[in-house]
């Protein structure tokens, strides 16, 4: 018995040290809220917003807030942030905070939040346009070990402001949808029309680009319309921001492609379409695809020859062993 | 007066006089002359007064698709015009025969469900039902102490007996649903199990319009005794059908409707017999109150830590990290040291979130000559800041390199192991590289993220360092 509680112990002692373990005593954990904001705004004008700021840690921080431009961004929203860009309209940012000021290091206790007050004023002169920046929130250090040897971390945090500078409620957009088409299924393409299975899934792969100077939101849906002009299908189009001059990938409210999946009763063609909405323009793009047994004719052929096949085969062997 | 007087001296009078005052005392000290007392402090408790949901599908509803509109416009039995009395998780009957479960409310004729609408599901005003199904607690004081005899609960019902049990909603009465059944957890007598029948049904007939449940006990009964006794059960597996908005309702005002409580003697029969007492009482439905919250959007990064010792990246590390720095310590020529930190990241906007990673420069060592080690280009000399390679040999392929494997919910994360590529670089200009994201809302997404440093023998002796910067933004 006592040999039993002996080797117990000693094996979960032995997990205890054995089993490697994440280090918890000393963690960095921030949160910024709002993460996005969009504006509009007109010339001469001013707007005040709060971010809290959040310290997750179980240590104090010391942290330093700074705005950084942007003017380009991927297919899926992300900025493309250079910290070392600058522009002059940067001198519209200030914070209203009397402790805390920009590029100066600022403490959050263990566990507490703090709040930056973001002020954006538009001098009536300033040119009717959209302005991107990032608001980052990075851990600060000052200072160094001279033994160190390795890699030292500063981590950022960033709340991005997408704003547009314009006399009108809303300027114009122009947006259009690029290379919306089938991407994963049984297709064949002949000129401009499709050809699927009329059982397989088909995927659906798309992106708009906004040509306009101003961005853009992707509200609209994704619709399947039957020969017969009947809806058969309709799935909403993820709402993203779609900065100037750029492109983003369009994808459903799951956050992945379009999928439609026919029944054995979608047979015969279908007009596919994604319709966006803006609001002050309307863009759409179709396909159209003829929807077919492939799959069950090709099953039914195979089914057929093998049919054949045994009844030749049947059929002559009698002869044979006469 | 003297006319009275001799009145009053007759002596037929004076004796009419005598009886008629006692007769009236008697009748003062006497009610129960009356045939049925009230029952006292007579209510039914539903356990939700919760209406029913009547309603139909519109366009441009399609089978195929989660998302719904229903008709704001009322209709013969369909008098539910608006969501307001919908929640997600409801489950619905959608098209007369499957049920759906509600996923999201859009709007007041909008909504969503978990599953797709079946073929002939969506079709142009489908009916779409929910069913309320509360237990009644029908509670009262006894008037009458009446032996061995039986309660009759009367809850009202559709005036067409196969419309008031075909378990759909009605909109003037409860429904039966073909298998209520009166309750087991009675109180305040003995009782026997309740009989549950159907309006119109045998022995329920009169008064008409009303389903029946009687609940016999036995015992002397009592006057003043607290008598609990139910309809259905707190599962709502054999409950009444609470009924739909009426027709001429107001929206965001109950309907109410009257039921009956009744004391009968034993072996009565209660479609023609008096009840010895009995109370007619008011229950009330109305549209549940959809609570809803507003939660603040926001970004959560954090940076964790792991222990030399650790598994991570198909490694096992070789030196303990803290969220700010990755210490490799005294190298040894031409043989891997590995570390790792974990990322975690959760954001509630709906374009997700994007980590990117960059380097300052190169570990550096300004006193030394070569003043860094270089950063990786993997075994074939291949790999970069934005392209992958393998990176499995130490010797000969000396430089500094990360990888990444995911630990839980399932971000996207790069560049993946077996493959390793090395930071892009502030000095060199080059553009943050994102390492970990995700399209749409996260939470808690983990990732490791795997150092791995090797050294020849060219390199000067001397400390090195360089500065790595993780950036964590919402995507837009």
């Amino acid at each position: 018995m006592t040999k039993k509680i002996f080797i117990t112990i000693l094996c979960l002692v032995a997990f205890a040290i054995l089993l490697p373990k994440h280090i918890s005593a000393a963690n960095y954990g921030m949160s910024i809220s709002p993460p996005l904001l969009r504006v509009h705004i007109k010339p001469g004008k001013s707007i005040t917003q709060v971010y809290k700021i959040e310290n997750l840690s179980n240590n104090d921080k010391t942290l330093v807030a700074a705005i950084v431009p942007f003017t380009e961004s991927d297919n899926f929203g992300n900025p493309v942030l250079n910290p070392k860009a600058t522009a002059p309209w940067l001198s519209y940012f200030s914070l209203a905070n009397s402790e805390i000021k920009f590029n100066k290091p600022f403490s959050i206790p263990a566990g507490s939040s703090e709040q930056l007050i973001l002020s954006l004023s538009v001098p009536e002169t300033a040119p009717l346009k959209d302005i991107y920046v990032t608001l980052i929130v990075s851990t600060y250090e000052n200072s160094i070990d001279q033994t160190f040897q390795g890699s030292a971390l500063r981590a950022t945090i960033g709340s991005n402001l997408l704003i547009t500078i314009s006399s009108q409620a809303y300027p114009d957009t122009i947006l259009r949808i690029e290379g919306f088409y089938p991407s994963k299924g049984t297709v064949i393409k002949i000129g401009n029309l499709y050809f699927a299975d009329s059982i397989t899934p088909l995927k659906f792969t798309a992106t708009v680009s906004n040509e306009g100077s101003f961005a853009a939101e992707t509200k609209g849906v994704f619709r399947v319309v039957s020969g017969k002009n009947k809806p058969v299908y309709l799935e909403g189009i993820l709402p993203t921001n779609i900065i100037a001059k750029s492109r983003r990938q369009l994808l459903n409210t799951n956050g992945n492609n379009f999928e439609f999946s026919p029944s054995l009763g979608n047979i015969g063609p279908h007009q596919l379409s994604l319709e966006i909405k803006t609001d002050n323009s309307n863009t759409t793009s179709t396909i159209n695809i003829i929807f077919f047994p492939l799959k069950l004719s090709l099953g039914l052929l195979v089914s057929l020859l093998i049919i054949i096949s045994i009844v030749k085969i049947t059929s002559k062997t009698p002869g044979k062993s006469t | 007066m003297t006319y009275l007087i001799q009145i009053m001296k007759n002596r037929h009078v004076l004796q009419c006089f005598f009886a008629s005052t006692l007769v009236l005392i008697s009748s003062l000290l006497y009610p129960s002359f009356s045939l049925a007392a009230n029952l006292t402090v007579a209510k039914d408790t539903l356990q939700s007064s919760r209406m029913s949901f009547s309603g139909r599908v519109k366009s441009p509803t399609v089978a195929g698709s989660t998302h719904v509109w229903i008709y704001t416009t009322a209709a013969t039995v369909f008098t539910s015009v608006s969501t307001a009395g919908l929640k997600p998780g409801d489950s619905l009957v959608i098209g007369g025969t499957n049920s759906y479960t509600i996923a999201s409310i859009i709007d007041d004729d909008e909504f969503t469900t978990t599953t797709v609408l079946a073929a002939g599901d969506a079709d142009d005003t489908d009916v779409i039902y929910f069913k309320s199904l509360p237990q009644h607690v029908i509670t009262f004081k006894t008037a009458s102490a009446v032996p061995a005899g039986f309660f009759r609960v009367l809850i009202p019902a559709d005036s067409t007996p196969t419309t008031a049990n075909n378990g759909i909603p009605d909109i003037t009465g409860f429904d039966f649903n073909t298998t209520a059944a009166a309750g087991t957890d009675t109180t305040g007598y003995t009782f026997s199990a309740g009989v549950a029948t159907a309006s119109g049904g045998t022995g329920c007939t009169s008064p008409a319009n009303y389903h029946c449940f009687e609940y016999h006990y036995i015992g002397a009964g009592g006057i003043g005794t607290d008598i609990s006794l139910s309809v259905g059960n707190t599962a709502g597996s054999a409950n009444i059908i609470a009924p739909a908005p009426s027709a001429t309702r107001v929206a965001n005002t109950a309907d109410a409707y009257t039921f009956k409580i009744q004391n009968f003697t034993d072996a009565s029969d209660p479609n023609t017999a008096t009840p010895t007492d009995d109370v007619t009482g008011k229950v009330a439905v109305i549209e549940s109150v959809r609570v809803t919250a507003t939660v603040d959007p926001s970004i959560t990064f954090k940076i964790e830590g792991v222990n030399s010792g650790a598994s991570a990246c198909s490694l096992t590390t070789d030196v303990t990290t803290t969220n700010a720095s990755v210490p490799f310590g005294v190298m040894a020529l031409d043989t891997f040291k590995a570390a790792a930190q974990l990322l975690t990241v959760s954001t509630n906007a709906v374009s997700g979130y994007v980590v990117t990673a960059i380097e300052n420069s190169q570990l550096s060592n300004l006193a030394a000559s070569p003043s860094y080690i270089p950063d990786t280009t993997c075994d074939n000399n291949l790999c970069d800041f934005d392209t992958p390679d393998t990176w499995a040999t130490a010797a000969n392929n000396a430089g500094f390199g990360y990888t990444m494997a995911v630990v839980a919910n399932a971000p996207t994360i790069a560049p993946t192991t077996p493959n390793y590529q090395h930071f892009p670089s502030l000095a060199d200009a080059e553009s943050p590289f994102q390492i970990m994201s995700n399209a749409t809302i996260a939470s808690s997404q983990q990732a490791h993220v795997c150092y791995k440093l090797s050294v020849d023998a060219t390199q000067p002796a001397g400390n090195y360092e360089n500065q790595i910067t993780y950036t964590a933004t919402a995507s837009f």
